[in-house]
């Protein structure tokens, strides 16, 4: 029974995450004044790559990195409830809580940062070098707002959490520490202004440059997954969870659109400018929030 | 009365890594380091306060020798007048204690006996000796240097099971002896903040250094922040999440010293501009690399989360958000550090053929027992809680619950190790197999240098491992660049200069001629009879 | 038993030199175990008294009460361990008038209960002790012989002046009759007395403001010598002058300033070793310290601080001797005492005894010199003299630095030389260092002993006429 709960959320976070990526390529070519590509092309992309004759290869560490950050997405999803009440698609949630996910989803990055480095190709380790430094700035403020929404629940565990936001969500308890959460949530959704990372046109590729073939398919299948857990540990922490599967769809799909939206419109910061612009703003928010808790 | 279970504390930290460490040794330095041995026996079994002072001096003059023999003179010039500048405040503090005890013996020793001044200056001492031994930032001039210029594996022991001393300290004198003193709590807060300023401060200096050995004793700094900043809080489960890094960061630092030694040994080399592209060459060590990295940056997996999850709750506990916060941060920025060490040693390119040598087999062994119990402790998180909760107990606390040894309690909620260990075993498993499965094949480059690079082909001669200079980029972030640029050494060096002016003014007093030490004579005698009179 | 003998077997032994002028190395060895003997079977009938009237008040008196015993017992052994030392290098004429004259000198000096022997003793040691620094029979020796002549000439003038001025007035010379009237003397006398005694001795104390004089000896002489100026000579001017302070009720204000001339005796001899680089003067600096230590503790007149002191005495004394006989044994070799010769020979076990009482002198543990430290620092503690618990803390880092300077170039350096150790002197300097350590693990009977040295001194035990 457990088994099949799992499964069942790994493949609604699979299948919501292609589909979250098209609409993004999709909204963002509307907000750019193109047409963009169909909503399916991601999804048959990472199929079509799947099943190339041939993957280049540096060496087992390069095999073994997408596989770990792959995994780091899985884990991600398990552990985070979809449904903030009922026994369903829970996951293995009560086997973990909210610290544990904080630093579930570095695992998957760092993992791959293995791989990537073990290609010797320059511009991939310049772009987890980006990804690392970006990082230290990116956290804070979403840590804050999570040291915030914990102390407020008096519990690290998200029923607890979901649960305590009954009455009134911790968007309009804590609007302070929601404003930092969701800079940072821009971050880590790799949206700009944040995108310094794989931004094409600075770094030859970034961290996946050398990937190609069913390690890219791999890295484009997690990467879609991942992007639903984010949502999904955004809508728990703020929104107060989802009582049935089409209030999780209709949450998620809002706080989807604004991050497009948002990112659509902005353009880059260099690794330097984002970091000093995210230990500002959203780390003073995070703070005074913490304050007025 | 007094019987501190930490004492067997020893046996667990102390006693397990240098027993693995002893044999490495040469025996040149082996009387020295069994001395190191004792002394620490003497520190932890000590019942009496000048007891105790034995041993830490000991501790200090045993591994200067050690250290010795192939540090710098500047270094141990600084290793030693910071050690000892330690060890007399701490013998500062005895003395007052005496003052008003008339007993060294612990049993005599009743703090709720002083007054609040003394009581206060007592704290501030101990502080002292505490903070210099754990290389709280403005105090840890002594701690790089040494570090970086021991032997490999002596930088091991100091890391490893020294840097610890003061964290002993701080709880068999605050936690057990002077419990009931009236300390101030203003010196708690600050020294909370001191140690999360250290870590943070650390961890930046950890990223910006091109040394091996010098990145990690910068890391060592951080760790042992952290865990005097959730002693200053001095609750139960404070203690206990303090005790669990300690055992924690023990490990690890065995692990990644004892690797880097070996590195040393194969390559010759101390810096990641001259290594790189090692992991093909050493796969076991970069495996182990690896696991002592990610422990070392907390993650889940390894043992390495749970101490920091204690931290955590403990800090949540006392609703210390900011602090909490920026112990966070200090672990985030710490990644950095981690890749940096991995990246710089094992990946990237090889900058070109040296020769390697063959590490020494032995190195193997400590290593191998530390990432086995990282392992072990991530499977069973609760393993060592009931023997910390009895520590705990024994110092007025309340115990931690340890029925499941799968699952680790605190009281802002529980993960249980087997799930995560088995969740992310099946999900590898399964997603490598579907890697395999794959209709694609994977073909192995033939040429390392056959990789993308701008539409050029890179030569044997380009340089493709600048990686190794990550971090450089924090020295334009604003409000990074000023803790990079500016040191501490530069105040302790003019303290030593206007010392030895001070000296050269007063020596040469003493090369007078018999006239005028004569005529001085003369002249003091006159003078006190007029100023007697 | 009689105390003359300590006094007379030396001359003794010295006016017989021409009938063993070639054993004079074996002579000297076996008269200061004598004495040593002596001194260890004088232990169980204390307090002595011994007094040979010429025609009073020029008498002869000896006494020996805890205090001088102790100390009595350390120069005999100090003697005996130098004179072993030299064993092995054959007969030398001069080295045995002057360090057995040295012997009589100190021994009298401590066991003299009146001013005018004190007096004829304090010549006889500064007389041996020009001597001793001339011994090498160089430019360097003589020009610190002269030098040392015109100082010491200068504080027996002192010396004598206050003998005069007392005898002058209350016409009495021994030592228990002055205490008892000494207050009937004016007070602006009483102050000269005291001034001129206190620079007469401060002077060959060696105390600040009197002592720049000492680094140069020390670095003229040799550095055998140099154990008996450290442990033997300024200790017994120091005892002298402390015992004539206890006696003679010295004001509270006077015994502050004692302190205080301590105080700075200690930071500006630590001070100036800091930026040296001859081992000699440093050595020779860092006794300076100890001896401001010493004044230092002595000076609260209180039991527990004074015993204190006469353990640092004790401590410090062995310790010297251990480094300064070490140290000889380098000059011998390398005609240098440039403390870069510590890099520049092999020999573990020299290594290992210069770093173990280099130790004990810096008062680490677990040496017997941090038992004296620990006592001097919970002993001012108790007396609420935190300020001088601080400073004694912080200049001892002073100490430190430069002591531990010296022991660095034994682990650093390469190409050594492997230098060979006789048996004997192995055997003689790990006697020191082992006495070091065991009174470091087992200090609780030297400390009774010093304890009880300490009310004895205190008690002002004077024997009346």
């Amino acid at each position: 029974m457990l088994l099949l709960d799992l499964l069942l959320m790994l493949l609604i976070a699979y299948g919501f995450g292609f589909l979250y990526y098209g609409l993004y390529r999709n909204l963002s070519a509307r907000v750019h004044g193109r047409f963009g590509p169909s909503l399916a092309q991601s999804f048959s992309d990472s199929i079509k790559l799947f099943v190339k004759e041939e993957s280049t290869t540096f060496g087992w560490m390069f095999y073994l990195g997408p596989v770990i950050m792959a995994s780091g997405a899985v884990l991600n999803v398990l552990f985070i409830p979809f449904l903030n009440q009922g026994e369903s698609l829970q996951g293995l949630s009560s086997y973990g809580n909210l610290i544990v996910v904080l630093y579930l989803m570095v695992l998957g990055p760092l993992g791959n940062a293995l791989g990537v480095g073990s290609s010797g190709n320059p511009f991939g380790v310049m772009g987890v070098t980006r990804g690392l430094t970006r990082l230290l700035a990116l956290e804070l403020p979403f840590y804050l707002a999570a040291i915030g929404v914990m102390i407020d629940a008096g519990s690290a565990d998200f029923g607890i959490i979901m649960q305590a936001q009954s009455t009134q969500s911790n968007m309009f308890a804590h609007p302070l520490l929601f404003a930092a959460a969701f800079i940072s949530f821009l971050g880590f959704m790799g949206k700009s202004p944040f995108d310094v990372v794989g931004a094409p046109q600075e770094v030859y590729s970034g961290p996946a440059t050398e990937f190609s073939g069913k390690f890219l398919a791999l890295l484009m299948s997690q990467s879609a997954m991942f992007s639903f857990a984010k949502l999904l540990l955004m809508v728990n922490l703020f929104w107060g969870g989802a009582d049935h599967l089409g209030e999780l769809v209709a949450k998620t799909f809002v706080l989807f659109v604004a991050a497009t939206f948002i990112g659509s419109v902005y353009a880059r910061f260099s690794t330097v400018q984002s970091v000093e612009f995210l230990i500002r703003i959203p780390t003073l928010l995070g703070i005074v929030g913490l304050a007025l808790l | 009365m007094f019987h501190f279970e930490a004492t067997l504390l020893a046996h667990l930290f102390f006693g397990l890594s240098l027993l693995v460490i002893l044999p490495l040794l040469r025996r040149r330095d082996l009387v020295l380091h069994l001395l190191l041995l004792l002394s620490l026996g003497i520190l932890f079994y000590a019942s009496s306060l000048a007891t105790l002072f034995i041993g830490w001096e000991m501790m200090g003059w045993s591994s200067y020798f050690i250290l010795a023999s192939s540090a710098r003179v500047a270094t141990l010039q600084r290793y030693i007048l910071f050690n000892l500048g330690g060890a007399f405040a701490l013998l500062g503090a005895i003395a007052l204690l005496y003052g008003f005890m008339g007993s060294l013996e612990y049993r005599d020793i009743d703090a709720s006996l002083l007054p609040p001044w003394a009581m206060n200056a007592i704290a501030l001492l101990l502080f002292v000796a505490v903070f210099v031994k754990s290389g709280i930032i403005g105090l840890h001039d002594w701690v790089v240097d040494s570090y970086s210029e021991a032997t490999p594996l002596f930088s091991a022991i100091l890391s490893a099971i020294l840097s610890k001393a003061g964290i002993y300290l701080f709880i068999v004198m605050f936690m057990v002896l002077l419990k009931e003193g009236a300390t101030e709590p203003l010196l708690f807060e600050i020294m909370a903040w001191l140690g999360v300023i250290t870590s943070i401060v650390a961890t930046f200096k950890a990223i910006s250094q091109d040394e091996m050995r010098r990145l990690l004793a910068y890391s060592s700094i951080a760790q042992i922040g952290y865990i005097i900043t959730i002693l200053a809080l001095m609750q139960g489960f404070a203690l206990e999440a303090a005790l669990y890094h300690t055992l924690i960061h023990t490990l690890i630092k065995l692990l990644l010293f004892m690797n880097i030694a070996s590195i040393i040994a194969i390559t010759q080399k101390e810096r990641f501009s001259e290594l790189g592209g090692m992991i093909y060459h050493a796969p076991v060590l970069f495996l182990l690399l690896v696991i002592g990295i990610i422990a070392l940056a907390g993650m889940p997996l390894l043992g390495g989360f749970n101490s920091k999850f204690l931290i955590y709750t403990a800090l949540l506990e006392e609703k210390r958000a900011l602090l909490l916060g920026a112990v966070m941060f200090s672990s985030a920025s710490a990644f950095l550090y981690c890749y940096k060490l991995v990246y710089g040693i094992y990946l990237g390119q090889r900058p070109q053929e040296a020769s390697l040598h063959v590490s020494p087999k032995s190195y193997y062994l400590p290593q191998l027992l530390s990432a086995a119990l990282l392992v072990l402790l991530a499977l069973l998180p609760s393993l060592p809680v009931g023997y910390l909760s009895v520590i705990g107990v024994e110092l007025g606390f309340a115990p931690l619950d340890d029925s499941n040894l799968f699952i680790l309690q605190s009281a802002f909620g529980s993960f249980h190790g087997g799930a995560l260990m088995g969740a992310f075993g099946v999900a590898f498993v399964a997603l490598l197999g579907l890697l395999q499965l794959a209709h694609s094949k994977a073909k192995k480059v033939k040429d390392p240098l056959d990789i993308s690079y701008c539409g050029e082909v890179p030569r044997s001669e380009t340089n493709l491992h600048f990686g190794y200079g990550m971090g450089y980029e924090l020295h334009r972030i604003s409000f990074i660049a000023p803790l990079l640029r500016h040191h501490s050494r530069v105040l302790w060096d003019r303290l030593s200069l206007i010392a030895s002016d001070f000296s050269a003014l007063l020596s040469s007093l003493y090369s007078l001629s018999a006239q005028h030490v004569t005529l001085l004579a003369l002249l003091l005698f006159t003078l006190l009879l007029l100023g007697g009179q | 038993m009689s105390l003359l003998y300590f006094v007379l077997l030396p001359l003794l032994a010295l006016f017989l030199m021409p009938l063993y002028r070639k054993h004079l190395h074996i002579i000297s060895v076996m008269l200061n175990l004598t004495l040593l003997t002596l001194a260890l079977t004088c232990t169980h009938t204390l307090p002595m008294v011994e007094r040979v009237a010429v025609d009073l008040p020029f008498a002869i008196t000896f006494v020996l009460e805890r205090a001088s015993w102790l100390l009595l017992t350390l120069f005999t052994l100090i003697m005996s361990l130098v004179s072993l030392y030299h064993l092995r290098y054959g007969n030398d004429k001069a080295l045995f008038v002057a360090s057995t004259m040295l012997g009589v000198g100190v021994s009298g000096l401590i066991l003299s209960h009146d001013l005018f022997n004190i007096y004829i003793f304090f010549e006889i040691s500064s007389i041996s002790a020009y001597l001793l620094t001339a011994l090498n029979q160089d430019v360097k020796a003589y020009g610190g012989a002269i030098r040392y002549m015109i100082v010491g000439a200068f504080a027996s003038l002192f010396l004598l002046l206050g003998i005069m001025l007392i005898y002058l007035s209350i016409g009495v010379l021994d030592i228990g009759a002055i205490a008892e009237r000494f207050g009937l003397i004016e007070p602006r006398l009483q102050f000269l007395i005291l001034l001129s005694l206190f620079i007469g001795f401060g002077i060959k104390a060696e105390l600040f403001g009197l002592n720049f004089w000492v680094a140069d000896i020390y670095q003229a002489s040799r550095s055998s010598v140099g154990s008996l100026f450290s442990a033997l000579l300024s200790k017994s001017y120091l005892f002298v002058l402390f015992h004539l302070t206890y006696l003679l009720h010295v004001s509270p204000s006077q015994l502050f300033f004692l302190g205080l001339i301590g105080a700075l005796t200690f930071v500006a001899a630590e001070f100036s070793a800091f930026k040296s680089h001859e081992s000699k003067r440093i050595f020779a600096f860092s006794t300076l310290g100890q001896i401001g230590i010493i004044t230092l503790a002595l000076s609260y007149a209180d039991a527990m601080l004074s015993a204190a002191a006469l353990m640092l005495i004790l401590t410090h004394a062995v310790a010297k001797t251990a480094l300064f006989l070490a140290l000889d044994l380098l000059e011998r070799h390398f005609h240098s005492s440039h403390s870069t010769i510590f890099a520049r020979f092999h020999a573990p076990f020299l290594m290992g005894i210069i770093a173990l009482a280099g130790l004990s002198l810096l008062g680490i543990p677990p040496f017997a010199g941090f038992v004296a430290k620990l006592s001097i620092l919970t002993g001012l503690a108790s007396l609420e003299a935190y300020g001088a618990v601080a400073l004694i803390l912080l200049i001892s880092l002073i100490e430190a630095a430069y002591l531990f300077r010296l022991l660095t170039g034994f682990r650093q350096g390469t190409g050594k030389e492997r230098l060979y150790v006789a048996w004997s002197h192995k055997l003689l300097l790990g006697f020191m260092v082992l006495l070091l350590l065991g009174f470091g693990l087992m200090p609780e009977p030297l400390l009774q002993l010093c304890q009880a040295a300490a009310a004895s001194m205190l008690g002002g035990n004077h024997v009346p006429l």
